[in-house]
């Protein structure tokens, strides 16, 4: 299987179950996968120039109500990475048939 | 000449090579070292000489044992043990979508099959109510049309990213629920 959006297969973090039911923990993993994924690093970087142009445009009113969006979108996406993280690797366990580390990919 | 402080007297031990071994003092009168040593020679068997360890040091060295044991059952689990399977917490977990090895490939197709997971997310129904919410509010903040595109480019720009990332974290989670366990390997997290 095609390792995801070019990260090198070496980096990627490792699952276990005991990781993938404890939220808490899976959430570092899964922040650890976001950040070594190089089109996710692109898109960080796109938004983070439109983030800078609209705070040059907006007083800081506007500017309040922007940082509390982008807390809600952040804490969003940081859920709903944990969630598709516990369904994919269920799915992966129904599933089975991989062969060892790296094969798979 | 009995010495019976000395000698044990417990009937029987088990060797950590897996030998079963029988106190002699329990088949003789004599418990001096030298004529239980007489009789465990002359019965032709495997004879074990040792010595207990003493009060003190007993508990630091089944401390360790404990210690020792407690790795190699590590080890040793994920040979013997079936692996746990997690249950989601989610309330929908049920109505969530299965995936297979072709999907997870294509990118349109396990595009498809991830936007019905986060339609089901409850919780992430919840927080796109609020966010829309807080939308509008920042959109009632503006009054320069630049500046509101400019907001709509980046919300956009924000849900390409969502796609991309959720697409890629099913990706590699579903690998790595194909991939069988390795006993000897990083066990979690670790690798990042």
């Amino acid at each position: 299987m095609r390792r995801p959006n070019g990260v090198p297969t070496a980096a990627l973090p490792q699952l276990n179950p005991a990781t993938v039911v404890d939220v808490v923990r899976l959430a570092v993993v899964v922040e650890a996968f976001t950040a070594a994924d190089a089109a996710d690093s692109a898109h960080r970087e796109t938004i983070a120039a439109l983030r800078a142009e609209l705070r040059a445009l907006v007083g800081d009113d506007a500017w309040a109500t922007f940082l509390k969006l982008d807390a809600a979108v952040g804490a969003r996406l940081a859920d709903l990475g944990v969630a598709t993280t516990q369904w994919g690797f269920l799915e992966g366990l129904r599933y089975g048939g991989g062969g060892p580390r790296g094969d798979a990919r | 000449m009995r010495y019976p402080a000395n000698v044990s007297l417990a009937p029987m031990a088990l060797a950590s090579d897996g030998s079963v071994l029988l106190n002699i003092a329990e088949f003789q009168d004599d418990l001096s070292i030298v004529g239980l040593a007489r009789t465990a020679d002359a019965s032709g068997l495997t004879v074990f000489v040792g010595v207990a360890v003493p009060p003190g040091l007993r508990a630091r060295l089944l401390g360790d044992i404990g210690d020792a044991a407690s790795d190699i059952a590590g080890r040793l689990g994920e040979h013997v043990v079936r692996r746990p399977r997690p249950s989601l917490p989610a309330d929908d977990a049920a109505e969530l979508p299965q995936l297979d090895e072709w999907v997870a490939e294509v990118d349109e197709e396990l595009a498809d099959v991830v936007d019905a997971v986060v339609r089901l997310d409850a919780r992430a129904r919840q927080r796109q109510a609020s966010i829309e919410q807080t939308l509008e509010v920042a959109r009632g903040c503006l009054d320069d049309g630049g500046v509101v595109s400019l907001l709509e480019e980046a919300r956009g720009k924000i849900a390409e990213r969502e796609a991309d990332l959720l697409c890629a974290v099913a990706r590699w989670a579903f690998a790595e629920g194909r991939r069988p366990p390795c006993p000897t390997g990083p066990t979690a997290e670790g690798s990042s």
